[in-house]
């Protein structure tokens, strides 16, 4: 097996692991602001409620994710990566990962480099321009409770993909 | 005997002739839209060589390619024919792992090829125009298109009666003529001094029902026939039981089956159902539909009627009806009433349909 075959293999099996089983799923009790998006075309619906630190900082994120495999993995994903995040780096945690599954490599290099963990797995998506709304679910489920605490961080990013 | 041509709403009409209704609308209305045809398919695929949708310019369609996991695709495909103005082809593989996670999720793991040809209101397009003259005549088409190499699209289609030419000329396909006694598939042929693959495939017309008698299971037997997109006519003798209202036929004849018999031309029809509710007026079709070749002859009826019916025709008649006769008609589903019947006898004939291909 050559070095791109063992990545995209490892990829597909991360994605589907996180999509079968995700991380972070549920309500937070103590969220200080949540948000909604669905999908009317596939059926997806993703709620995210998270918690606010005096300081814009996420420090604790939950999803209830009704959706495909491929959007429950991005959920889960996302509700991993984004704990510890203010406004700034989530914009551009955004901006990386549209860079990525829409196959621009120019975008990856945006700000300090590649996306961080596991979220460059979701990379296999590029190949399939329909499913790209799925992975970009939650979020908008995020940035719609980010806009809900007061003021849009992704919002103009996600009106240019529609 | 009168005949009524009595058409629901075109919404109601299904399979290829629905789509082909919204087509010739569009059309009517100076609308471009992109004809998407399956020319290949191989493994677990929802449809089969020789299905098509259509697609016009604002993303509407009618018909589809699969259950909705690959439309999208196929949109984006139509809509790339469009704006090009060129035929466009595609490959639909969900054979691999990364379809199922990344790609349609479908998980049928099966491989489907589609071409994307424009069909704009202000020139002839061969391909489309000989689909809409084939179904309104009920003859198959046998067509052969190259899937690749900058031939895509062009190519070549026949019937029974004559040919036509795809974006070539008579000298150019000329090459093309052995794929006439080819097998459906793929097949590699010379066009303009070029090795090119051709994809062989038929496109089936709907199917032709007469209907003898316009009882209770004649309204939802033809909503259903409606539905897919068959061509069908019913006749009965009873003027008030011939309500174009309730019944979504093509045509209504009111006749007895002698006479109905010898206006429709028989020959027309793949199947024709005895189903009047009257000893004597079934007796009359099945003799009526003895003399013809009808390939499905059903009766409506339990075995004990069939059988007293089968006793007073001739010799020749039973032997004709033979093999073709299906008594008592529909598959053995279970139930009771009117919709339970008519569900039998379409879902048979759809099996006769399927075999039939």
């Amino acid at each position: 097996m050559d070095m791109q075959s063992a990545y995209r293999d490892l990829y597909r099996d991360i994605v589907r692991d996180h999509g079968r089983a995700p991380h972070c799923v549920g309500e937070l009790a103590s969220a200080t602001t949540q948000g909604e998006a669905h999908n009317a075309v596939c059926g997806d619906r993703v709620r995210v409620t998270l918690h606010l630190d005096g300081n814009g900082r996420i420090r604790e994120l939950r999803h209830a994710t009704e959706g495909c495999l491929l959007c429950n993995a991005s959920a889960s994903l996302m509700a991993l990566h984004v704990v510890g995040l203010r406004r700034a780096g989530l914009r551009a945690m955004h901006m990386r990962l549209t860079a990525l599954i829409t196959g621009n490599p120019a975008g990856l290099l945006l700000d300090d480099g590649v996306l961080p963990g596991d979220l460059g797995a979701l990379a296999g998506v590029a190949a399939f321009p329909s499913r790209r709304p799925c992975v970009m679910l939650p979020w908008e489920a995020l940035d719609g409770a980010l806009c809900e605490a007061g003021g849009a961080v992704l919002q103009d990013l996600l009106r240019d993909q529609h | 005997m009168t005949s009524t041509e009595a058409r629901g709403e075109d919404s109601d009409l299904g399979g290829a002739r629905g789509v082909l209704a919204a087509a010739q609308a569009w059309r009517a209305d100076g609308r471009s839209f992109a004809l998407a045809l399956v020319v290949e398919a191989e493994g677990s695929t929802y449809r089969k060589p020789g299905a098509f949708a259509v697609i016009a310019a604002r993303g509407e369609r009618r018909g589809a390619l699969s259950g909705g996991c690959l439309e999208p695709g196929v949109e984006e495909l139509a809509l790339h024919a469009l704006e090009s103005d060129a035929p466009q082809s595609a490959e639909f593989d969900t054979r691999g792992d990364d379809d199922v996670v990344f790609g349609s999720g479908s998980g049928c793991r099966g491989r489907m090829r589609v071409i994307a040809i424009p069909v704009r209101p202000d020139r002839s397009s061969p391909l489309y125009d000989c689909i809409v003259d084939a179904m309104e005549q009920g003859e198959a088409l046998c067509v052969a298109l190259a899937i690749e190499g900058p031939e895509h699209g062009l190519g070549t289609a026949w019937n029974a009666t004559s040919e036509i030419q795809i974006g070539t000329t008579p000298a150019m396909s000329a090459p093309l003529a052995p794929l006439r006694g080819l097998a459906r598939g793929r097949h590699r042929m010379v066009l303009q001094g070029r090795t090119t693959e051709f994809a062989l495939f038929h496109i089936r017309p709907p199917l032709r029902l007469l209907l003898f008698g316009a009882g209770p299971e004649a309204s939802p037997l033809l909503r259903c026939a409606r539905t897919l997109g068959w061509f069908t006519v019913i006749a009965d003798h009873r003027e008030a039981l011939l309500m174009p209202r309730c019944l979504p036929a093509d045509r209504l004849l009111c006749a007895r089956p002698p006479a109905a018999c010898a206006a429709l031309d028989p020959l027309q029809f793949d199947a024709a159902i005895a189903m009047t509710h009257l000893a004597s007026a079934d007796l009359d079709a099945l003799r009526a539909l003895a003399a013809s070749s009808v390939g499905y002859v059903g009766l409506l009826g339990p075995p004990a009627r069939r059988d007293e019916l089968l006793a007073q025709l001739d010799d020749a008649s039973r032997a004709a009806l033979g093999g073709r006769l299906h008594a008592p008609v529909g598959l053995a589903l279970g139930g009771e009433g009117p919709g339970a019947i008519a569900l039998s006898i379409v879902a048979d004939l759809q099996r006769h349909l399927a075999e039939r291909a």
